[in-house]
């Protein structure tokens, strides 16, 4: 089982949303590494707005972890990438849906574009199979 | 035991990195959110040299409270908003981290979760 932690607020300020700055991660544990889900749907078509886009990349994500037998709970660390600072709060909303009050360690950038210019949103998990 | 090391064939490293660690069968790994230059207290510095020491000083910490320390990093990622942090982030690294050489990614992104962010460095150590 994974263990998620943070030290105390005094020596580390408090995670800042809803994720937590350590996982440990016992030896024995096997470990899924999904590539970067983007909001393209099963159809190949991309929807136009971030809340969307946001919407079916966080279903995609989930739809590969539970392919391996695992949900949302299971994810150790997110990577989170948009192309827009803009896009901080629906994706924040989006991953308050899919993930609820599971708080992965967890990393967020801005970057300066993905791999199809349509895109607005990456998000990419290693999960434990526990 | 993580065992760096650099093959002939690829350039050696240009930095205080590994190009490759090997990670045994039976070792606890310890994911780390990608931490930025805030103080406990909330504060964020202004300055890179400053932002790149409160970072690396939030790695350390989180390490350390779990009985961990540099040595103990394998990977990491250091992520920032203008190329000229480089020699800042070097600095604080080498303060903080010593002649550890974990393998390591360097990158310059868009931006950071808060405008006056100029650095994240997330790892991942074992034990």
């Amino acid at each position: 089982m994974t263990e998620f932690f943070n030290p105390k607020p005094s020596d580390v300020r408090a995670p800042g949303g809803p994720y937590s700055h350590g996982a440990i991660v016992k030896a024995g544990t096997d470990l899924v590494y999904t590539a970067g889900q983007v909001g393209e749907r099963p159809d190949g078509s991309v929807p136009a707005t971030i809340e969307e886009q946001c919407d079916v990349a966080y279903a995609n994500l989930l739809g590969v972890l539970k392919a391996q037998g695992l949900a949302a709970k299971d994810v150790i660390q997110l990577h989170v990438y948009v192309t827009d600072r803009a896009y901080r709060e629906p994706s924040s909303a989006a991953r308050v849906k899919y993930l609820g009050d599971h708080k992965p360690t967890s990393t967020f950038l801005i970057v300066q574009g993905l791999a199809h210019h349509s895109l607005m949103i990456e998000i990419e998990a290693i999960a434990a199979k526990t | 035991m993580v065992e760096f090391s650099n093959p002939a064939g690829v350039r050696a490293p240009a930095g205080l990195y590994s190009h490759s660690a090997f990670v045994k069968a039976g070792t606890d790994l310890i994911f780390l959110a990608g931490q930025v230059g805030a103080k406990p207290d909330g504060t964020i510095p202004d300055g890179i040299e400053e932002q790149a020491d409160a970072a690396f000083a939030n790695v350390v910490t989180i390490l350390k409270s779990h009985g961990l320390a540099p040595s103990n990093i394998v990977k990491m990622q250091v992520f920032v908003t203008d190329r000229a942090h480089r020699d800042g982030v070097n600095a604080a690294r080498r303060k903080h981290l010593g002649d550890h050489r974990p393998t390591s990614t360097f990158l310059i992104v868009a931006g950071l979760a808060q405008p006056e962010l100029k650095i994240e460095v997330e790892v991942i150590a074992a034990r």
